[in-house]
């Protein structure tokens, strides 16, 4: 019952990811593709938190906590970057 | 009791896959890109909450109840927000084509067009003209040029390794 439905889900994110990859090669701007990057970032922290309850192990959360902290801060980076020019003054 | 947590973890699982995929094709499918912010900003961050939530109850069922699925989830609702709020700063800034107000859209940022030849002949004349009282003083100048150092090569130096 439960693992029909987690592969469901894994399935939806799989293609979620797909369409994201879709908007990061399509552009137009960098910032489409700085926001399609971030939304990757989200929905591969969710498969690996899918994947985790799949396999039945609680140790992925960290994994899936790194790649969101990773994908927040590059955001941020580059959002920054795009807005001033430069990271560090 | 089993079968009855398995259903919430099943639902609140493919619930959150959903909002993510409908988050996703917001990305894509949206016109511009402040309607593009939208779907990765809200639809995919509930959807991960979602995801971890049903994490929480699935471990919570079997004894090891941890914090964190909720420090995870409290991250990503705090931290959302401002990256997309600096994304629509940073696209303010660079003057991205708005379709709901229209601003920005008089010159498509979004394909890359030939230069018109117009603007190409305008970019090559200077724009403006000649003062006779500039010539004047440029001749002057290139006289006394001229008499300052009579045997320099009006032409550039070669490069010398």
């Amino acid at each position: 019952m439960l693992n029909p439905a987690l592969d469901l889900a894994m399935l939806m994110l799989v293609a979620a990811l797909l369409l994201t990859g879709v908007r990061l090669l399509r552009g137009p701007d960098v910032l489409d593709r700085v926001l399609a990057l971030d939304a990757m970032y989200v929905n591969a922290a969710g498969l690996l938190v899918l994947y985790g309850l799949r396999i039945d192990a609680p140790w992925h959360f960290e994994a899936a906590l790194v790649v969101a902290l990773f994908g927040s801060v590059g955001t941020f980076a580059f959002a920054r970057f795009l807005l001033r020019g430069e990271l560090l003054r | 009791m089993t079968g009855l947590v398995e259903a919430v973890v099943a639902f609140l699982a493919v619930a959150g896959a959903a909002f993510a995929l409908l988050g996703s094709i917001g990305l894509v499918r949206f016109p511009d890109f402040y309607s593009r912010m939208h779907g990765p900003s809200k639809a995919t961050t509930l959807g991960l909450a979602c995801l971890l939530f049903a994490a929480l109850v699935h471990f919570a069922a079997r004894g090891s109840l941890s914090f964190h699925e909720i420090v995870f989830v409290l991250f990503v609702v705090l931290t959302t927000p401002v990256s997309a709020h600096l994304l629509a700063r940073a696209a303010r800034h660079r003057g991205l084509p708005d379709v709901s107000t229209g601003a920005g859209m008089e010159r498509p940022r979004t394909e890359r067009t030939e230069p018109d030849d117009a603007k190409r002949r305008d970019v090559l004349q200077p724009t403006h003209t000649q003062d006779p009282d500039d010539e004047e003083r440029d001749r002057e100048l290139d006289r006394e040029l001229k008499e300052t150092f009579p045997a320099s090569d009006p032409s550039p130096p070669k490069h010398v390794d």
